[in-house]
């Protein structure tokens, strides 16, 4: 006969088993990607004090857009997998919905929000994953309708794990 | 040494253009004038400066490349040349069938259509696919693909 004893360490690790398999999947199933909200601007200094410099490294590769800095306005980490979409909303007036589609891409849709009313899909475009894990960026830009001459963007980029020291 | 022709002969003798016979002649010249051998050695000099300081301008590619791309586009052009023709007379007659089975459907829509529905309906997030997206840039160099909203 099998004491009690036995059995609940049998259980314990029976149940560590199962939690180190789910957290297996999710990690193999799930890809970590930044979703930026940017503010583009001439001025030499953010609007606001919380906002931060854009990295350099990202900056340095906006080479088309010809404002002279970036600042971070909110900047976020989405888990994505392929069974349900991720929002994130940025600001009061701007969400974006990630996917990793069955096709290997990640589908980015920039949706519009306003007080009131129900989201409305602005844009959506997709992107290689692989090309996302390999580094590319895809982003989403307009002229800014608060403050002429500045502009926003939306920057989304794999999120790279960070190597242990 | 006072004649054209003669100078002339001397321009050829220095290029290596005379037969045997007129070499010999000019070589007897120029053995006892003196004025002669200074034109020849002024040619010379002039030949040699020109070879040395012509500039060489190499192209990327062998001149075999540009000749199979010239070759392709001759076939190319003779290709479509030979194609547009039959095309256009094909492309007339399935417009002729086109246009009113385009013009059926269309009513067939607005008729299968029910009017109130959208009354009722409310928008989700997805049923606005109006894609505002005016242009897109994007950078091999940089990896960034930036799709610009208007």
């Amino acid at each position: 006969m099998i004491q009690p004893t036995k059995i609940t360490r049998w259980l314990a690790f029976l149940f560590t088993l199962c939690l180190m398999g789910v957290g297996t999947a999710a990690l193999a199933g799930e890809a970590q990607y930044k979703v930026e909200l940017v503010w583009g601007t001439d001025d030499a200094k953010a609007a606001s004090p919380d906002m931060k410099a854009l990295s350099p490294d990202v900056q340095s590769r906006l080479t088309q857009l010809r404002w002279k800095n970036y600042f971070v306005v909110k900047s976020e980490v989405a888990a994505v997998s392929t069974k349900e979409a991720k929002k994130v909303t940025l600001s009061d007036k701007c969400a974006v919905e990630l996917k990793e589609l069955p096709n290997g891409h990640l589908e980015v849709q920039i949706h519009s929000l306003q007080a009131g009313s129900d989201p409305k899909l602005v844009a959506s475009k997709t992107m290689a994953a692989k090309n996302l894990q390999s580094g590319e960026l895809i982003a989403y830009g307009g002229n800014s309708k608060d403050r002429w001459g500045d502009a926003w963007l939306v920057i989304v980029r794999a999120e790279q794990p960070k190597a242990s020291k | 040494m006072k004649t054209t022709e003669f100078t002339l002969d001397l321009q050829a003798y220095v290029d290596g253009e005379l037969d045997t016979s007129r070499r010999a002649e000019v070589e007897r010249v120029l053995a006892s004038d003196a004025e002669a051998r200074a034109l020849v050695a002024g040619l010379r000099q002039i030949a040699e400066l020109v070879r040395t300081h012509e500039p060489v301008i190499q192209v990327p590619e062998t001149r075999e490349f540009y000749w199979s791309q010239i070759q392709r586009r001759i076939a190319q052009a003779e290709a479509a040349e030979a194609k547009e023709a039959p095309q256009a007379s094909g492309a007339m007659q399935w417009l002729r069938w086109l246009a009113p089975a385009l013009g059926v459907a269309a009513v067939a829509v607005m008729v299968a259509l029910p009017r109130g529905e959208k009354e009722g309906a409310t928008l989700a997030s997805n049923d606005t696919i109006e894609d505002a997206v005016s242009m897109t840039f994007r950078s091999d160099a940089d990896g960034v693909t930036i799709h610009w909203i208007n």
